[in-house]
């Protein structure tokens, strides 16, 4: 064995136990600068391959030669020269990876022949004997790292120039298209940060296009803030600007002289804005003008005309504009290459069924002395019929709502929105009560299936459940299915009563809802649960088919009199009806709030 | 005693010292080059550029519509009429292949084919099947992109969703619109970058919980924000009786110097978005009323997204919402509509979902693109999983149910460099198996954050000792469907 160069290999040793520690370090958390030394591996990666690929016709040669001595000695020398270049090549390539966007299944085979090729040719420089005692360990490992190498490189080739790089047939044009399609080359340079950070405030909004670009997009927000200043501010980064966005802004006529400096802008936004199109004519200046938005201003034809000649421009948003239909045949007939957006055009026949009425407030539903109950109805022309006797309102039938309703007693609204030229709106059926005589406690009689952990307090705390949705529903209601509602309301104070009233759900509508009105309540009124008589009975009649969600009041009439203990039972139904999905099992009962009169 | 211990204590000599303090820097040095901000503490947690695109994106903005529950397939875009054929016939095991099923039909004696009760036609130039439930999606055909070949990890609702919000299962990952507010930062101060719209259907529903739209281990700057779904969308956005704009002003500036003030005593970064939010919320009080004001809509708008566009806390307000918040520079306008979960009664179900999201999400293109804005703004529609082929309990002509299948589900997507006007993806005839072009979630987030200029494997956050991304360890680009 020749003598080894100590001080070559230990470095290499050090270098390629570094190498061993970045297989498995975070290398993004590295500081740029150690990071740009990625950038020499494009520079040195060419030496490893070309030494290595020179290593096969030398070893031949040295092989064959009778005055080894010399010869083996260059030969150490270069083979220590190749373990260094490959080790730093390999550091480089990974410091490289860590700062750019590859491909990453290519770069994990990459990377990891890149450090096989480091070591291989590491152990090379220990298994080569001048004297050729083992040559088929040295041959075998030389061929494979040879193999390597160039594996090496084809994966390197990969993610450089694309998969197809290595076929015949890699087309260079496309690639370059593809790389010019999602980052488009501009002609001048980016701005400043500091200027841009500058620009940058609440009102105006200054966003680089993508991190390797330089063409800016400015976009305007908030109407009542807005100052010309501020777009004469950005006269600065007028060059890097593409997009402008004003909509909504009360920018007028003024603004396209303005406008006119921004050159290399290529989508204009003044939706929405104060302009009537005097001086539009001033954006022919902008030769890279590509789309321009004017939908909801007072542009007109002659403003717009001017702009046809334009041959940077694909699109024209106009809208809700004073050009009207015959203008834009002409506009059209004169730029067959751009693209007039005149926005969506309701069918006139088609008849659309009006969304219902709602009450304003929905959580006062209970009320002390009387009440103000105020109907919505978001349809700016459309009115409002109601009814308080239990009959359907409709587009003939009902009391028009003109305001609002008082009401001090107990009153079951039905409502629906009505317009011409539209489907009248389903039913919105609602209940006010005024707020009774106060019950000082109530007692379960029996288990209730939702609910359980509100107790019978619910039923007398004042506050109606949430009648919106039925998981809410259940939050804030007690149901009962497996047994029969029963409970027990404790009077201290011996009030007279002559009324009760029971607010219940009714929802067959939703998916598997199956919460039915109770097929009979009785109110039993004494001294105590061991003293008293029924003083009411009510039998509710059945919904025949599906009808819509509502919360119903049940009035019932008892005899009047002090009932110091008051028990109220409700029977769900055993059977539910042939019409629903859950036919022939048990319905819920609902309940959320007791009213005692 | 005392001197035993000082006598301990000196006991180290010179070779003891060299060694620990070599070993000490030797380490220090090794871990500031590795490892610099475990050791000085720094911001940087990555390394591209945070708050713009890295390379030109094909969309700035994005609105999910997300139809929470799992609409099925079966009924809206895979069109599978051989289960008409076979209705009622046992499900071969050879297309189910021993595949897990739920805790609802696990159970089920038979697992019978059912066909879909509603009619199918084709429409647009790629001729794509959709359901007579959706004529008005149907209309836009040639404007989005139907993936029928959606598939998932997850069979039951909760981690579903939060895998396809988050893009794990279990529920502590910053959310898709917590990492777009993240990497590419608000293009509007003065609102969220990512807000969340709920409402609700007539359908069986299924809950959505906050956890969806969590900035998780992020900066709580990126967490979505509700708007409620009243009159008022933004709760206290107003001034309380007897405060005007300008007291609110001198309150907010007493209150930020406070809060300076605890920053620089204590250094919470927390401290710091509360001043950013409290000024957000400021600025907000005149940017929310300009975008919710429903009274100026026209018949147009109202007939584009249906008349429920007028009443809030509907899925067609929220499109119509959705369209304006977008407009306005939010990142992420995130929707869930309710009420999808069709186990049973799925013929009356699926019918009024429909007439729910029909319009408005149709609407919704088609007045993005009447704006300039589809071109720009990725809007996609889809559940959490599938349904199955086989009926859910009691089998019935017109009416059935069909139980959770992660195999494959359709979405569609549009605008924001998505090709439009085609459909990818095969099913097998079953409709339960892919038989070509799978698209896993992982995928799906790999090609929406490619779409926003973003690579998926770049956009990182280190917490817990590892870099955590949107896509974790797994998605591919899907190329095909990008214009």
């Amino acid at each position: 064995m020749t003598k080894r160069l100590p001080i070559f290999s230990n470095l290499i040793l050090v270098l390629q136990v570094f190498l061993g520690l970045l297989c498995f370090a975070d290398l993004n958390s590295l500081p740029s600068p150690v990071l740009f030394a990625g950038r020499l591996h494009p520079l040195i990666l060419h030496l490893p391959i070309t030494l290595i690929l020179l290593l096969l016709p030398l070893s031949f040669y040295a092989a064959n030669r009778k005055e080894k001595k010399n010869i083996a000695a260059f030969f150490q020398l270069m083979l220590h020269c190749v373990a260094l270049i490959s080790t730093l090549t390999a550091i480089t390539g990974f410091l490289l990876a860590a700062g750019g966007a590859y491909e990453a299944d290519s770069l994990v085979i990459h990377k990891w022949l890149g450090v096989s090729i480091a070591l291989l040719s590491h152990a090379l420089t220990y298994l080569y004997n001048p004297l050729h005692t083992k040559p088929m360990a040295w041959n075998t490992l030389l061929a494979v790292t040879i193999l390597i190498t160039v594996a090496g490189g084809h994966f390197g080739g990969t993610l450089t120039h694309g998969e197809s790089f290595f076929s015949f047939s890699y087309n260079r044009k496309a690639v370059l298209a593809n790389i010019s399609e999602t980052e488009k080359i501009y002609p001048f340079a980016a701005a400043s940060t500091s200027s841009i950070e500058k620009l940058n405030n609440p009102f105006r909004r200054v966003l680089k296009v993508s991190a390797t670009s330089p063409a800016l997009a400015v976009k305007f927000s908030i109407r009542e803030k807005f100052d010309i200043k501020l777009l004469k501010e950005c006269n600065q980064i007028a060059e890097q600007i593409t997009e402008l966005n004003l909509s909504g802004m009360p920018v007028d006529d003024q603004v396209f002289s303005i406008l006119a400096g921004f050159l290399n802008l290529e989508k204009l936004n003044l939706n929405s804005t104060s302009i009537a199109g005097r001086g539009i004519n001033k954006l022919m200046a902008l030769k890279k003008l590509e789309q321009l938005s004017v939908v909801n201003t007072a542009v007109d034809l002659q403003e717009m005309l001017p702009l046809v000649k334009m041959a940077s421009l694909k699109h024209i948003f106009i809208w809700n504009t004073n050009v009207g239909e015959k203008d834009l045949v002409l506009l059209k007939s004169k730029s067959p290459k751009i693209r007039w957006e005149m926005g969506y055009q309701a069918n006139k026949n088609e008849i659309l069924q009006l969304s219902p009425p709602y009450l304003e407030d929905n959580e006062k539903l209970i009320f002390e002395k009387g009440l103000n109950i105020v109907l919505k109805n978001p349809f700016p022309n459309a009115k409002i019929r109601y009814t308080t006797d239990g009959l359907m309102p409709d587009s003939l039938n009902g009391n028009i709502y003109s305001g609002e309703i008082y009401t001090t007693t107990m009153l079951r609204i039905k409502a629906v929105t009505t317009l011409e030229g539209w489907v009248t709106s389903a039913v919105s059926d609602f209940t006010v009560y005024p707020k009774g005589i106060a019950c000082d406690s109530a007692t379960l009689l029996s288990k209730p299936n939702r609910g359980k952990s509100f107790g019978a307090k619910i039923l007398i705390d004042g506050r109606k459940g949430f009648s919106q949705t039925a998981d809410q529903l259940y939050n804030s209601w007690l149901g009962f299915k497996k047994e029969d509602f029963k409970a027990g309301f404790h009077f201290g104070s011996n009030p007279i009563l002559h009324e009760i009233v029971i607010s219940t759900a009714d929802m067959t509508y939703s998916s598997g809802a199956s919460v039915f009105p109770p097929t009979k309540i009785t109110i039993k009124g004494g001294e105590n649960a061991k003293k008293m008589k029924t003083i009411g009975v009510l039998s509710p009649e059945m919904p025949l088919m599906r009808r819509p969600n509502a919360s119903i009041p049940y009035v019932i009439p008892i005899k009047p009199g002090k009932y110091p203990y008051i028990e109220i039972e409700m029977l769900t139904l055993k059977s539910l009806p042939e019409w629903h999905q859950e036919k022939g099992q048990k319905g819920f009962v609902f309940l959320d709030e007791v009213f005692f009169y | 005693m005392e001197n035993q211990e000082k006598q301990f204590r000196l006991n180290i000599t010179r070779k003891h010292f060299l060694t620990k303090a070599g070993l000490g820097f030797g380490s220090a040095a090794l871990g500031s080059m590795l490892f610099k901000d475990q050791l000085f503490g720094t911001d940087q947690q990555q390394s591209i550029p945070l708050g713009l695109a890295q390379y030109a994106p094909k969309a700035k903005r994005i609105i999910y519509l997300f139809q929470n529950g799992a609409p099925s397939q079966l009924e809206t875009f895979d069109y599978k009429p051989l289960l008409n054929k076979m209705h009622g016939e046992e499900l071969p095991a050879s297309i189910r292949m021993g595949q897990r099923l739920t805790g609802m039909t696990a159970n089920q004696e038979k697992f019978p084919l059912v066909g879909s009760t509603f009619g199918f036609s084709q429409h647009g130039k790629s001729g794509a099947w959709i359901s007579e439930l959706f004529p008005n999606i149907a209309s836009i055909a040639d404007d989005i992109c139907i993936v029928k070949t959606m598939n998932t990890e997850a069979i039951n609702h909760d981690p579903a969703l939060t895998f396809f919000q988050t893009g794990a299962q279990q529920g502590n990952r910053p959310s898709m619109g917590a990492w777009m507010s993240y990497g590419l930062g608000s293009e509007n101060s003065n609102l969220p970058s990512y807000t969340v719209l709920l409402s609700r259907g007539r359908g069986n529903g299924q809950g959505v919980y906050s956890k969806l739209w969590t900035n998780g281990f992020l900066d709580s700057v990126h967490q979505g924000v509700v708007f409620s779904s009243g009159d008022d969308p933004v709760l206290y956005l107003n001034n309380p009786e007897g405060h005007d704009k300008q007291s609110r002003r001198d309150m907010l500036d007493q209150l930020a110097k406070f809060n300076a003030e605890a920053f620089d005593n204590f250094g919470d970064p927390e401290i710091n978005t509360r001043i950013k939010q409290y000024e957000m919320s400021y600025r907000m009080q005149s940017a929310v009323p300009e975008l919710t004001d429903l009274s100026k809509e026209s018949e147009n708008t109202i007939k584009m997204y249906g008349p429920d566009c007028l009443v809030p806390g509907t899925y067609a307000a929220n499109c119509l919402l959705a369209r304006k918040l977008s407009e306005s520079g939010v990142r992420f306008v995130q929707l869930y509509h309710q009420g999808w979960d069709t186990h049973g009664n799925l013929a009356n179900d699926m019918r009024m979902q429909a007439e729910d999201v029909d319009r408005a999400s149709a609407g919704l293109i088609k007045d993005l693109k009447q704006r300039g804005l589809l071109d720009e703004t990725l809007v996609i529609w889809g559940g959490e999983f599938g349904r199955t082929n086989y009926c859910q309990g009691k089998i019935d002509v017109a009416n059935y149910g069909r139980d959770h299948h992660p195999k494959c589900f359709s979405i569609w997507m549009a605008g924001g460099g998505i090709k439009p006007g085609m459909v990818y993806g095969e099913t097998d005839e079953f409709g339960y198996n892919t038989i070509k072009d799978p698209v896993s979630v992982h995928d799906f987030h790999a090609t929406v954050l490619h779409l926003m200029g973003i690579n998926h494997e770049q956009l990182t956050y280190r917490h817990l000792g590892r870099r955590y991304r949107l896509t974790d360890v797994a998605g591919q680009v899907v190329n095909r469907i990008i214009a």
